[in-house]
């Protein structure tokens, strides 16, 4: 069993459960150092340019900061999206998409876009308008949750990071880790 | 003057917008309403038929169970009584990097009824 997560939270057989365990384990990116350091180091490992970029960008969340929760904007019946969140310190956006696995292949898309709302209604007191989100598509597996999470860790760790630094990390982490035989040519 | 005529426009303008998206790798296509009654399910269906419609064989055919999926999801959001709020809906081809069907709801509401008369 993986010590990250149980078998519901695969299965999604709790999708509240599973929409708490987002927030929590990317909450926990803004004070967990180690983990963060494991990260960057298989980031440089996968795009070595990135050593330079994170001696020059420091990291800028800690424990104290916020992570706004949607609560109005994830969908309890589908999991899609299953979380929506922002991280005003950094000024991104997350929205992460789950669905139960369907086989045994590795599932995880992702991509940057412009966010399609300024969030105004929920985050009154930060401006978000023309905020990117990140946009994860995910069926569970430790292999697939650890890039997941490392692609979240790059995005909301630095306001130096581009859309097109993260675009470039999960092309990187897309055809050497998760791309396999039954992958399409897209 | 002006300001008055502005916000005549604002009242009798168009209030529920949204849009359908087939998006990827190397595909950016979209079927856009922006109306003063919120679409139909009839009008939701064929706003994505014209979509895929608009694609290469190769893409529409990529994207089939998506855009079936994201039919049922007019049908089960007409089921629910429509939609009223700020939503997006991604339904991804599976095995893929980033290729997709989007439906954003983005003011207003829509699918409340089978017909609009």
């Amino acid at each position: 069993m993986n010590r990250d997560f149980d078998e519901s939270i695969i299965l999604m057989e709790d999708t509240s459960a599973a929409h708490d365990f987002w927030r929590k384990k990317i909450h926990e990116l803004y004070a967990n150092r180690e983990k963060g350091m494991e990260f960057e180091k298989e980031i440089i490992e996968l795009f070595p340019p990135f050593k330079l970029f994170f001696e020059r960008n420091e990291f800028l969340l800690q424990r104290k900061h916020r992570l706004f929760d949607f609560q109005e904007k994830w969908d309890s019946e589908d999991g899609n999206p299953i979380f929506y969140g922002y991280v005003p310190r950094t000024f991104r956006a997350i929205r992460i998409i789950q669905a139960p696995p369907q086989d045994t292949t590795n599932q995880l898309s992702a991509w940057v876009e412009k966010s399609f709302t300024n969030f105004s209604e929920e985050i009154k007191a930060f401006d978000a308008t023309g905020s990117y989100e990140l946009v994860i598509y995910i069926e569970m597996n430790s292999l697939t949750f650890r890039y997941a999470m490392i692609l979240i860790y790059f995005w909301i760790s630095r306001r130096a990071v581009k859309p097109r630094h993260e675009e470039l990390l999960i092309e990187r982490i897309y055809n050497t880790r998760i791309r396999g035989n039954d992958s399409l040519h897209y | 003057m002006v300001k008055k005529m502005t916000a005549m426009q604002t009242v009798i303008g168009p209030t529920h917008r949204g849009r359908f998206q087939a998006q990827g790798l190397s595909l950016e296509e979209s079927e856009a309403w922006a109306v003063p009654i919120p679409p139909s399910t009839e009008e939701g269906e064929a706003m994505l038929l014209k979509l895929e419609s608009k694609l290469e064989y190769r893409d529409a055919k990529l994207r089939k169970d998506a855009f079936d999926e994201a039919k049922n999801f007019i049908q089960k959001s007409y089921k629910a009584g429509g939609i009223n709020a700020v939503r997006k809906k991604t339904f991804m081809v599976r095995s893929t990097r980033r290729e997709r069907v989007d439906v954003e709801i983005l003011n207003g509401a829509a699918f409340h009824l089978v017909k609009n008369v």
